[in-house]
């Protein structure tokens, strides 16, 4: 089996099809496309499935984290996201999201961060940052699939130790970052496919966000009763 | 019922593939969703799988008007263009009609109010993901799917390769050469590049580039969008937000 078997379980398993795999198959026929749809199919409907637990088992992390950032926000605070590669862009999705709640910017401006891999580290990319940027009781949100990427525990470790409130999206069940003495609120997705554990980081993200708004917003009953 | 996307990610990653491995490059724009743009290139320029290869796929960001000036730059016949977001913003259904004047395919995933109502240009791959903008929820799942068909494809093409090294690609799928059959007789979408004389404009189509005869169009200018047939533009498309 190769590495990415957990991904693609039949990549191995060509069984000996003439010698002309899946591409060959589909230009001869529909075969092998009716493969790949089902396969699609199958890891959609498997992603989906994981977007609803991940939010169910997480729903008290959410409660907790969307109080954290309304409480932030109503107090002037501002958010800070960190991410590597894919979750970079996912950081920078929660920004776009969250933006007009409250005042939420990504630490990943490609001059700094070449800046900071060449001259300091990869594993220095965002605590250097957070030591410049981020104040007392500020927001420092950090997303990572593996849950143990060395810049981020250090990105958490550096946000505690200056007195801001923490929040981690992270894979694996959590990993590293779970039970993190510097962590205020782990959303954990409990899965071992990177895919998979951005999709529900995903799906969590907007849950969050969906529940920060509903804190900071008027409840129109109130309004009504005024 | 959910949404399933499933067949035309299958269908685009098998294109993908082939584009890809004939040395395409795909570039990526999502304007207003960068995000998704620079995420959907990181997943095929470096793979979560270990040892999957690279593939040249970049993020093209700004506004529609830079990205159609970065795109015109820098696609080459056998790439794929790629967009992400509403079909309502007009900016999916310029650059399904832009595409055909380079001479590169064009893959959209997003949504739109109706699906069986699409602006975009019939030759363009759509992955339709819903009816409003909740289906941008969708989109990492998407092109997750995308990059493991397509990776699959392409391992099981380059296996298949090896064990037919005589194997060519069809015919109608070789890149416009010197002799390009497709403009002899038929009208051809074309961006105009430059105007270098009265009634005559330099434009672009997927055989190349070409001058032609304006002199049945009022106003032309550079980037516009015009049909030739014969040596002659024809009539001047309109792209931009449907109604």
């Amino acid at each position: 089996m190769s590495n990415s078997s957990f991904l693609y379980p039949f990549l191995d398993d060509d069984g000996g099809t003439e010698g002309a795999g899946l591409l060959g198959a589909i230009s001869q026929s529909d075969a092998g496309l009716v493969e790949l749809v089902a396969s699609a199919r199958s890891s959609w409907l498997l992603g989906l499935g994981l977007d609803c637990d991940t939010v169910r088992a997480n729903s008290d992390a959410l409660d907790r984290a969307a109080s954290l950032l309304s409480d932030a926000a109503e107090n002037g605070r501002r958010v800070f996201v960190v991410g590597n590669g894919g979750s970079a862009c996912d950081a920078d999705r929660f920004v776009r999201l969250i933006n007009g709640l409250i005042p939420a910017r990504s630490l990943l401006d490609p001059a700094l961060l070449s800046a900071l891999a060449n001259d300091v580290g990869a594993g220095r990319l965002f605590d250097r940052q957070i030591e410049t940027y981020v104040g007392a009781s500020d927001v420092v949100i950090a997303f990572s699939t593996s849950g143990a990427s060395a810049n981020i525990l250090a990105a958490i470790d550096c946000a505690h130790r200056r007195g801001a409130k923490t929040l981690a999206f992270a894979g694996y069940g959590g990993s590293l970052l779970r039970s993190n003495p510097c962590v205020d609120v782990c959303l954990s997705v409990d899965s071992s496919s990177v895919h998979r554990i951005q999709e529900s980081q995903g799906a969590m993200s907007v849950e969050l966000v969906r529940r920060v708004r509903n804190l900071l917003e008027v409840d129109p009953k109130e309004v009504a009763a005024l | 019922m959910a949404t399933d996307p499933c067949e035309a990610i299958a269908a685009a990653a098998v294109h993908l593939a082939t584009r890809i491995s004939a040395g395409g490059s795909l570039w990526v724009t999502a304007p207003g969703l960068e995000d998704h743009a620079r995420h959907f290139a990181v997943e095929f320029v470096h793979p979560a799988s270990v040892g999957a290869a690279a593939v040249p796929a970049t993020a093209v960001t700004g506004s529609p008007d830079e990205i159609f000036l970065a795109l015109r730059r820098h696609v080459r016949p056998c790439d794929v263009v790629v967009s992400v977001g509403s079909e309502g913003s007009g900016f999916a259904n310029e650059l399904s009609v832009r595409s055909l004047a380079w001479g590169v395919d064009h893959l959209h995933i997003g949504w739109s109010r109706d699906q069986s109502v699409s602006h975009l240009n019939p030759s363009s791959f759509r992955i339709w993901l819903g009816s409003s903008e909740t289906a941008e929820q969708l989109v990492t799942r998407t092109y997750h799917l995308l990059w493991e068909l397509t990776f699959i494809c392409m391992q099981m093409n380059r296996r298949s390769q090896e064990n037919q090294p005589s194997a060519r690609r069809p015919e109608s799928d070789q890149l416009p050469g010197e002799s390009c059959a497709v403009c002899s007789d038929e009208a051809l979408v074309c961006e105009v590049q430059s105007l270098p004389g009265e009634s005559l404009a330099t434009v672009r189509n997927a055989c190349g580039t070409q001058v032609v005869d304006v002199s049945l169009l009022d106003n032309v200018r550079a980037y516009d969008l015009v049909l030739a047939h014969a040596g002659t533009a024809i009539r001047r498309l309109t792209v931009g937000t449907p109604s």
